[in-house]
């Protein structure tokens, strides 16, 4: 048996560096449901004519978007991911639920570049195609393949599991009511509610998120402390905003789902009909170069920025602007504009320009806060100060220049899966000490290397550490096990439009490849020892024999199938309370995942809370005195980060159509600073932080579009991990590919405390 | 003003090594058969040495130049569809050509039978309908190049006549060299104004070949954008500059003008190697400078 | 899957396929790209791969990129690149078998991949980069204006997956068509007109320093000697490399 493994690891892993993709799948041959697909024939038929050839319509996940995806199937192989036209986000007119599935075969919606390339996650060379137990130390990169039974049973009873003394298994645990996680990261509706009641059910237990999810969560306290409690996310409404203001937000760059807000943004761009958009970035970026006004402000330096503005509209529109808090209006008054100009980088007449700009679209005006914003240190209250300036002149969530997704009837639904009892409760990060640790959906060594990795790497933090992950990322290299689950392409769930998409509805995620027994409601994976997350947690909760989990196999669902089947008839079933013009029968369920989910037309939305209570809850930013100037070297440079279109964090950024497109992150320069230190364009330079400790060696890109003094790194490059490393699985050496490895990640400089002073040498 | 390249993509060149080389083969045989049909139909008694070995030189070459084509060739085994009438492509050089390249070796081999049974009214007859075939063979590599109006360094109405005389050049080249082989084992020694008129000729083309060369240049120089860089390339690329100019045309030149030079056979020797060479060089930098140029 | 197929639709569907094709009308079907609206985030990029199965390295569709300026006034411009399908296509004209064709029917050039010897004339007479090499199939390959699908009526990979709507698709003869309407209104230009060779698709607001080899230097040396340095994006070498043993 574990013969067997090692060689199909070692398949999976030897296959890049193939011409193709899809060179790579006659190796898959004998994994059996996945059929040779013809390298280089013409393009198999799009519309559904040769016989075996389907169209699958599910939900994407590369990035929180959830755009609806239709995926061509041929032979059940998954050949192509386009944009599905059923879902608002993906279509510019969606066609109505109730349109066939064969007229729907003639229309088609959007797909930005890294939802494409998802085919390449699916069939991702470096997929873990056994349950592996690490043979070395933790980190070693020594594995060891083995059954799901003696994964299982291993995970459950503990003992002396790795040669280093006596560890305490799930049981155990359990039964002492000890503490151990669940760390998952930025997950959709249909799993994160599922988790929960596992949860809610293992005594001692608790949910740990990472930064990713802890960014959305700062935005989200920045929205109730200013537009009131319950508000949640906020997004501005491109389609009828007559002006944006966007801080460190990107939505051309980075937008959330880029499908819907490209188009949008293009139409109200285009069409003469007065709309104006500034962004306030050190990089000139995307966005900012399709803007009618860019703000090269000095990173960190935002806070001085929009109190800036605040005077402004203060002293030219003193009657028809608004301080929300008299605390507010104060601290803003302590300097004058020049002062806070002086400090920002950014002329007064820019600051007297929006004023007039912010006025004159009053509640149509939209001002928003991006990870720029959200993650400088203190991001949160100057997150609230950007987003005051909305209040100022009148514009709240629904009044013309901002959305918010209306989707109460998900918090019914949530209440029906859970129990009315269920607490919401703040998200907590990761980091405290447990027995076990089980991770699912986050790489946080990734994306904070230094101190995850200790925080990890650590037998006595987390003496039991469990990853359920697709292939080896940066954080599963730690692990004590991994348990190979399924990529979002072989997978239920149930998941909520992002807050820029007004249209009340669900994403119904679905497997497109693989099989289903409908009789046991059990699914076949493409890879026969890799399993849907929720079956890995039926194994695990049967094993410790849950009392209260609802889902427990003995009583409810025991297939994920069955689980989502349940689920998302509870989601039509709070629709149709919220008097939605839903069905929430069997058939509509069925009919429901068949289509990849179910919308309405934006006039369905329903009026928020929020947009009754905006600005009577009001809480203040807390803002920091006057940040020191702490003299910076002459020398050094401010270096930020930023996402690119076409590139996504761990690990589906390294697909290698996304690579092929820009292979490795060059640390941009502007032209004079780059002059000054004798770089040129495509020279190596070394990127060092100030106590030159840490520093890494990459590509430069000269450019005039940055602020001078700025330096900028994209995300998404410079893995260890995943393939960029060789292992040793049962004791055989797998190959590494170097195009994995190209780049450098910023993290590993700790940019993810905001603007970080570092020194740039040519190498 | 600053700027700087966010995407772009490579474009691979198509052609290898063998490309320049069936060119210079096909031009090479072509230059020799003309010489060989100095005496067998232009009746210039000096050459008649010449015109048994110069036909079977031009008739390997020939058997060469189509083996550079189809190793080249992505499609190696379909080779023939060039020959099926219904593919025949009326605006393409291409199409002719493999027509042409089909005719003339059958052609030069009857033309060489006749030789070796020494008929010589057949000989000359033949001669006389293979030597269009000759030069047209020849002239086809040029339009192939001419015809294409994406690049400037090879859209020009030089080009044909420019590759005809070179292929002349190093027909007479290489057939020096021969001379001097067979002069050596030979026991009936060759006529030595044999060698005076090849020398003549040889120092004649590569004025002519000069002079292509330097209306090329001039145009170019005041051509369009692609035009300049192409030429401003070529000037900066040593081996346009040494190899083809210098050490293909300017030196051998000089060796068989100078008189202490012109009269040692070594010299002659020495001079048509370098031109043999420097042909080579020629087809060489006009196939690959054209891509050097990058259209996207 | 139960849910994929219901078996009278795929019926329906395969008889549909025998019926011919040829439109009564002759079509010119063209493209118009909007670079008011393209943000250069390289979808069309990656539908195109997808669809067609291009391997890595090579390209049927592909997205250029600039910034220029002094800052703080700088810019970041954008040309997506394809196929012109060009009226009159030089590509065909050096073809020796006829191999690539310009459609009678509907004015797209096409590929017989069967016929094609893989002589490589038309890649370099291409004035537009647009053909290649497919290490694969080993003939020559290029954008077909997706025929599989448009043949059926669907849009073009690009068109469909485009998340700005920057492109768009139809009969240049039907005054009643989208495209055709557009090109009524708008200003558009043309890659290298001066080549006659007509392409057929059309941009709006493209930028000068795009439309032939990018213009990033004024010194010409700089321009030409160092431009492979100046791409960011690896060849298919870097693909076959790849392998760390
Ligand atoms: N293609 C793609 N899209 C994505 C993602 C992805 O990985 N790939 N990730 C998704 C996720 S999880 C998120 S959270 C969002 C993030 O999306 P955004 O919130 O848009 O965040 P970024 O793109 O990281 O940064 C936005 C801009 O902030 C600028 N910036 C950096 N520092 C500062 C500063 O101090 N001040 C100001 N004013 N600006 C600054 C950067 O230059 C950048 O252009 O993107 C989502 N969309
Ligand atoms: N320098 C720098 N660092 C950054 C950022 C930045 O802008 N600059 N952005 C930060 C932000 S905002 C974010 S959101 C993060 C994003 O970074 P991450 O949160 O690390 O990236 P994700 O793509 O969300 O994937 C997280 C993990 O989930 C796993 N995963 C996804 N789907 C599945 C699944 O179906 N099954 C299993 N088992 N695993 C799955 C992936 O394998 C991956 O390991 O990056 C952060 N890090
Ligand atoms: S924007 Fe792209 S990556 Fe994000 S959900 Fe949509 S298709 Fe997927
Ligand atoms: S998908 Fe559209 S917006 Fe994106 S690069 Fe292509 S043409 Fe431009
Ligand atoms: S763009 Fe090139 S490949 Fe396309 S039709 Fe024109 S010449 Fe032919
Ligand atoms: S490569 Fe193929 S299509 Fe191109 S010219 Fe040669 S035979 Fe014709
Ligand atoms: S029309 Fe089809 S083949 Fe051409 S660029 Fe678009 S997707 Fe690629
Ligand atoms: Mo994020």
């Amino acid at each position: 048996m574990t013969g067997f493994s090692r060689r199909e690891f070692l398949r999976l892993a030897g296959l890049m560096g193939g011409a193709s993709l899809f060179t790579g799948c006659h190796l898959f041959e004998q994994a059996g449901p996945i059929p040779e697909y013809m390298s280089g024939a013409p393009a198999s038929d799009p519309a559904e004519t040769i016989q075996g050839v389907t169209d699958v319509y599910s939900v994407c996940s590369l990035c929180p978007g959830n755009c609806g995806i239709r995926c061509r199937v041929a032979q059940g192989t998954l050949v192509k991911i386009g944009g599905s036209p059923y879902n608002p986000i993906s279509a510019e007119q969606p066609l109505p639920f109730d349109t066939r599935l064969e007229e729907a075969k003639l229309h088609g919606g959007s797909i930005c570049a890294v939802g494409g390339s998802g085919v390449q996650t699916l069939y991702n060379p470096f997929r873990i195609a056994r349950p592996l137990k690490r043979v070395g130390p933790r980190g070693s990169g020594k594995w060891k393949a083995l059954s799901w039974d003696e994964a299982i049973r291993e995970i459950l009873a503990g003992g002396d599991l790795f040669g280093e003394g006596k560890i305490a298994g799930l049981k155990a645990i359990k039964e002492a009511k000890d503490p151990s996680a669940f760390l998952a990261g930025t997950i959709d509706w249909g799993s994160f509610t599922f988790i929960k009641q596992f949860l809610a059910a293992l005594p001692g237990s608790s949910l740990h998120r990472d930064d990713s999810v802890m960014m959305a969560e700062k935005a989200r306290q920045a929205a109730d402390a200013v537009f009131g409690p319950g508000t949640g996310a906020i997004d501005a409404d491109y389609r009828n905003a007559r002006f944006v203001l966007s801080f460190g937000d990107a939505p051309l760059d980075s937008g959330v789902p880029l499908v819907s807000k490209g188009r949008d943004i293009a139409t109200s761009r285009v069409n003469s009909g007065g709309f104006k958009w500034a962004v306030v970035d050190p990089r000139l970026s995307t966005s900012a170069s399709k803007a009618d006004i860019w703000i090269p402000v000095i990173p960190g330096k935002d806070q001085d920025l929009v109190l800036g503005i605040m005077r402004a509209l203060g002293l030219r529109f003193p009657h028809r602007v608004r301080f929300p808090h008299p605390d507010l209006e104060a601290t803003v008054k302590k300097r004058t504009v020049q002062d806070y100009a002086d400090s920002c980088g950014i002329p007064v007449q820019t600051m007297a320009t929006i004023a007039e700009l912010l006025v004159a679209s009053g509640k149509h005006s939209a001002v928003i806060a991006g990870r720029g914003i959200l993650a400088q240190p203190n991001g949160t209250e100057i997150a609230k100060t950007v987003l005051s300036l909305n209040l100022m002149v009148g514009s709240i969530p629904g009044s013309g220049g901002l959305t918010k997704s209306s989707d109460q009837f998900i918090k019914t639904a949530e209440k029906k899966l859970l129990g009315e009892g269920a607490q919401e409760t703040k998200p907590q990060r990761y980091g405290s000490p447990v027995k076990a640790l089980l991770l699912w959906g986050a790489d946080p060594v990734y994306d904070n290397p230094a101190s995850a990795s200790t925080y990890f790497a650590d037998r006595k933090h987390v003496p039991l550490f469990v990853a359920i992950e697709r292939e080896i990322t940066e954080t599963a290299a730690l692990a004590d096990y991994i348990l190979p689950d399924t990529t979002y392409l072989e997978r239920w769930d149930i998941c909520l439009a992002p807050p820029s998409v007004p249209e009340p509805g669900i994403g119904a995620r679905s497997p497109v490849v693989g099989g289903l027994d409908p009789k046991i409601g059990k699914y076949f994976p493409i890879f026969h020892e890799t399993r849907p997350m929720e079956e890995i947690i039926f194994q695990l909760a049967s094993g410790l024999a849950l009392e209260g989990f609802k889902t427990n196999p003995a009583v409810g669902p025991k297939t994920a199938w069955q689980y989502y089947q349940g689920a998302l008839k509870v989601v039509l079933e709070a629709m149709k309370e919220s008097e939605l013009p839903v069905s929430d029968s069997k058939e509509a369920v069925e009919e429901t995942f068949r289509r990849g989910g179910i919308f309405l037309p934006r006039s369905q939305a329903m009026e928020t809370t929020a947009s009754q209570s905006a600005g009577n809850d009001y809480h203040p930013p807390q803002l920091e005195k006057r940040s020191k100037n702490a003299a910076p070297d002459k020398d050094s440079l401010r270096l930020i980060t930023y996402t690119l279109p076409f590139h996504r964090t761990p690990p589906s950024g390294l697909n290698s159509w996304l690579l092929e497109v820009l292979p490795e992150n060059r640390v941009l320069i502007n032209t004079g600073d780059a002059r000054k230190r004798n770089i040129s364009y495509g020279n190596t330079v070394t990127v060092e932080t100030p106590d030159k400790k840490t520093s890494l060696t990459c590509k430069a890109q000269v450019m005039p579009g940055i602020r001078p003094g700025v330096v900028a790194l994209a995300a998404g490059f410079g893995y260890t991990q995943a393939g960029a490393r060789q292992y040793s699985v049962d004791n055989e050496i797998t190959t590494a590919n170097i195009p994995r490895k190209a780049g450098v990640n910023p993290a590993n400089l700790k940019t993810e405390q905001g603007p970080l002073e570092v020194k740039i040498k040519k190498a | 003003m600053d700027a700087s390249v966010l995407y772009n993509v490579p474009h691979e060149v198509p052609w290898k090594i063998y490309i320049p080389f069936y060119f210079y083969f096909t031009g090479l045989s072509a230059g020799s058969f003309i010489l060989s049909t100095l005496s067998t139909v232009f009746r210039i008694k000096r050459f008649k040495p010449m015109a048994l070995p110069a036909a079977i030189i031009s008739f390997l070459l020939l058997l060469l130049a189509p083996m550079c084509l189809i190793l080249d060739l992505h499609q190696p085994l379909r080779f023939w569809h060039t020959l099926v009438p219904e593919y025949f492509n009326n605006t393409s050089a291409l199409s002719y050509g493999s027509w042409l390249l089909t005719a003339y070796p059958i052609a030069n081999l009857i033309y060489i039978y006749f030789i070796f049974v020494k008929n010589d009214r057949v000989t000359r007859a033949l001669g006389m309908f293979t030597v269009p075939l000759a030069i047209f063979v020849h002239a086809y590599t040029g339009f192939a190049f001419a015809l294409v109006r994406a690049r400037a360094w090879w859209h020009s109405a030089l080009m044909p006549g420019y590759f005809l005389t070179s292929a002349l050049l190093s027909g007479i080249a290489l057939l020096v060299v021969v001379a001097m082989v067979m002069d050596h084992y030979r026991k009936e020694k060759l006529d030595p104004e044999l060698f005076e008129s090849l020398r003549v000729m040889m120092i004649g083309i590569i004025l002519i070949d000069l002079f292509w060369m330097g209306s090329f240049w001039l145009t170019l120089l005041v051509s369009n954008a692609d035009g300049y860089a192409s030429i401003m390339f070529a000037l900066h690329d040593r081996l346009y500059v040494g190899g083809e100019l210098f050490f293909g045309m300017l030196v051998p030149l000089a060796l068989l003008i100078i008189p202490w030079t012109a009269r040692d056979r070594v010299f002659l020797c020495l001079a048509s190697i370098l031109i043999i060479c420097g042909v080579f060089l020629m087809r060489y930098s006009v196939v690959f400078i054209g891509y050097d140029i990058p259209l996207s | 899957m139960e849910k994929k197929t219901d078996n009278s639709t795929s019926k329906q569907n395969a008889s549909s396929k025998e019926e011919p094709a040829a439109p009564a009308r002759v079509r010119r079907l063209g493209m118009l790209v909007d670079q008011r609206r393209c943000i250069g985030c390289h979808s069309c990029t990656i539908a195109c791969k997808s669809e067609n199965n291009v391997p890595l390295g090579f390209w049927r569709s592909w997205v250029k990129g600039l910034q220029k300026g002094s800052y703080p006034d700088v810019g970041n411009f954008f040309l997506r690149r394809l196929c012109n399908h060009c009226d009159v296509p030089p590509c065909t004209q050096v073809c020796p078998v006829q191999a690539t064709v310009r459609r009678p029917e509907d004015g797209v050039v096409v590929m017989y991949y069967g016929k094609c010897i893989g002589c490589g004339m038309c890649i370099g007479a291409c004035p537009y980069d647009a053909r290649f090499f497919h290490p694969i199939r080993h003939t020559a390959d290029k954008c077909d204006f997706c025929t599989a699908r448009i043949d059926r009526g669907l849009q073009p990979a690009c068109v469909e997956a485009c998340v700005s709507r920057a492109l768009v698709f139809g009969d240049l003869d039907d005054p009643k068509s989208e495209i055709s309407r557009r090109l009524a209104s708008l200003g558009t230009t043309v890659i290298k007109p001066e080549l006659g060779t007509r392409p057929k698709v059309f941009y709006v607001a493209a930028d000068n320093s795009l439309k032939g080899r990018i213009i990033y230097s004024e010194d010409w040396e700089e321009q030409i000697h160092k431009y492979h340095d100046h791409i960011p994006s690896p060849d298919a070498s870097y693909w076959k490399e790849g392998e760390d043993k």
